[in-house]
């Protein structure tokens, strides 16, 4: 190794062709794709039902208009009809499909789910790694704050929220991200803390990084994987809250195909038409399974001791 | 920022202005943890210099303050951990502990780079990635630039193939490769000081000569300054040109290497040196050890602090702390009895 090697900078032909993919590469999903998480996820079996059954409820939310016999709110037959290859899981009151209205309900519940999700997902991510990384005065101000909503049971405090506002899916979006963002963030403050430990955090700041970049650089990538993970658990328990409060009637309103509305329509001809609150019932657990099934695969695929 | 035409001279040389005049400066470095069961001075008023170019070995067993006295140089003793509560750092004149943050960020990694026990990178970022993040922390560089520096450097430091094993994850390396990487990230900007904190103890004893002989080299090719902490006065000898001995928190001997093997004047320096292994000794003697362990430095006990465990301590150690004094060309030790005695001998 001489003097001269080290100024000079003859570039290897191979690192021209490196660096310009590089370039632009999706740093956040770095970590995701080395480890062949999609792969390793396929192998756990029940990881593949979750993974099955969630891919199936997206495809029906998102092909609902393609994939339903009949318009969702479109009167077309018989009040209370048993399921029939022309209504498969018959019709309710006023003759509306079945189907048709759950597979547009998928559209709602799990839209509704995602985007308080994401809300969820970012004010905790915000919240906690700003608190986690500064420590001090912030870190206890927020965290008490934190800690009283945390003592409220969130199903009430989001009702409480939803309260305050005309009942409407968005309305009662915001109460649950308003009210479940707090455990999220207290979780993602520990796993801050622990990352921001770290010796190669050290060794970042050793070598001149600023603290900014350290944060957004060092340790939200190390955050991340548990933060995904448990996103997609959350993902069932919020499908679960929003179809509990519109069954409540603090949610989606009639005649909104939403899931846990139309269980609190059919909730009066359960004896005469038990299809009206089964369908939408399987719709929720096949929901609820589904995300929870994949967000223990991932979990146990994203652990970096796996 | 230093203009970029001083870059290419080795620091060795060093310019009119800053010739004679010391590289690191350390003046009575006085460094306090916090613990549950109370204060600890970790450093005790610890003073030193290195040169441009020259190596300095901090010895001395573990808990003794010379990793507290290197995160202490560079400003990382954790806030909530505990701080500096004296002395000061003069990096060519510049006290590095009353200068502003951006200041200090400037300096570390630039002009001052630290290496570490454990080779320990980001988990979930490529290794050319976070060489290249280096380089443009202190550096207009475009990322393309920094990518295929980053590249050069790894190839510098002995990674076969580097182009390709840029682009792979830390856990993709052996732990020997992971510390060639941060030697790569730490003189990729040709700094003037390197700190090597054990920088062989996490590794395979195979895998330590060849980091060892590594860093030789680039300090050789660069010319810059290293203080190189460790417990192995083994690698000392091959490597420093001066040696410092702590114990306690305090500097108790200081010597260049040729003189302090052959006349340790601080019982501590001849118990550690009776510690290595020799090949030549008689197999059946026991190893020899220094009895006792180093003092609590929550309460130091009065007087000397190696005392407790001194085989050769007298009334006059336990109730006065011994000055450095000067005990041969550039050999300074603090014990009563450093001048006459031979502790070789006993």
């Amino acid at each position: 190794m001489s003097e001269i090697q080290l100024i000079g900078s003859p570039m290897a032909p191979e690192a021209e062709e490196v660096a310009p993919a590089l370039i632009g590469a999706e740093r956040v999903l770095q970590p995701l794709a080395r480890r062949g998480v999609f792969r390793r996820l396929m192998r756990d079996w029940t990881a593949r039902i979750g993974f099955v059954l969630v891919v199936l409820l997206v495809l029906a939310a998102v092909l609902a208009p393609v994939l339903a016999p009949h318009e969702p709110l479109a009167l077309e037959g018989g009040s209370f009809e048993s399921p029939s290859w022309s209504h498969p899981f018959g019709t309710d009151r006023l003759g509306r499909d079945l189907f048709s209205r759950i597979l547009f309900g998928a559209r709602l519940s799990l839209g509704t789910a995602f985007f308080a999700s994401l809300l969820i997902t970012f004010a905790a991510v915000f919240v906690g790694s700003v608190t986690g990384f500064l420590g001090g005065a912030i870190d206890s101000v927020v965290m008490r704050v934190v800690d009283t909503i945390l003592a409220f049971p969130s199903l009430l405090l989001a009702i409480v929220v939803a309260g305050l506002f005309k009942p409407s899916l968005w309305s009662l979006m915001l109460a649950l991200a308003s009210v479940w963002w707090v455990g999220y963030a207290r979780i993602v403050r520990g796993l801050v803390l622990a990352v921001r430990e770290r010796q190669f955090v050290t060794a970042a700041r050793v070598a001149g990084g600023r603290s900014s970049r350290i944060l957004i650089r060092h340790i939200l990538p190390n955050v991340l994987p548990p933060v995904i993970v448990l996103a997609t658990l959350e993902m069932g328990t919020l499908i679960l809250a929003i179809s509990a409060l519109s069954f409540l009637g603090l949610g989606a309103q009639p005649p909104t195909p939403e899931w846990g509305a139309m269980l609190n329509e059919g909730k009066n001809h359960f004896f005469s038409a038990p299809h009206l609150m089964l369908f939408p019932g399987l719709a929720i657990s096949a929901a609820v399974l589904g995300f929870n099934l994949l967000g223990d695969g991932l979990r146990d695929v994203l652990d970096p001791k796996s | 920022m230093r203009p970029a035409t001083s870059q290419a001279q080795p620091m060795a040389s060093g310019d009119a202005s800053t010739a004679g005049r010391p590289l690191l400066e350390v003046r009575d470095l006085r460094t306090e943890y916090r613990s549950p069961s109370g204060i600890v001075r970790a450093v005790d008023g610890v003073s030193f210099t290195i040169d441009p170019g020259e190596v300095l070995a901090v010895v001395g067993e573990s808990g003794c303050g010379k990793t507290a006295t290197a995160l202490s140089i560079l400003g990382l003793i954790p806030r909530h951990a505990g701080q500096v509560v004296g002395g000061q750092v003069l990096f060519e004149g510049e006290d590095l502990l009353s200068v502003r943050a951006e200041r200090l960020r400037q300096i570390r990694g630039d002009r001052i780079a630290m290496i570490f026990q454990e080779p320990t990178l980001d988990p979930v970022r490529r290794i050319g990635d976070q060489i290249s993040e280096v380089l443009r922390a202190h550096r207009a560089l475009s990322h393309h630039d920094a990518w295929n520096q980053a590249v050069e450097f790894l190839g510098l430091v002995g990674i076969p193939r580097a182009a390709e094993r840029a682009r792979d994850y830390p856990h993709q390396f052996s732990g020997g490769m992971r510390q060639r990487a941060l030697i790569a990230m730490a003189v990729a900007l040709r700094p003037d000081l390197l700190i090597a904190d054990e920088p062989t103890t996490a590794l395979d004893v195979t895998i330590q000569a060849q980091i060892l002989e590594l860093l030789l080299e680039v300090r050789r090719s660069l010319g810059m300054a290293v203080l190189l902490i460790t417990h192995d006065l083994g690698i000392v000898a091959g490597f420093a040109e001066r040696v410092m001995v702590m114990y306690g928190g305090r500097k108790v001997e200081e010597a260049p290497v040729r003189s302090l093997y052959r006349q340790p004047k601080h019982p501590y320096t001849w118990g550690l040196l009776g510690c290595t292994t020799r090949l030549d000794g008689n197999r059946r003697d026991r190893l020899p050890q220094i009895t006792g362990a180093p003092p609590s430095l929550i309460s130091p006990p009065t007087g000397c602090r190696f005392a407790p465990r001194c085989p050769h301590a007298q009334e006059l150690c336990r109730a006065s702390y011994p000055a450095l004094l000067q005990v041969g060309d550039r050999h300074r030790a603090a014990c009563h009895f450093a001048e006459g005695e031979e502790w070789g001998s006993s």
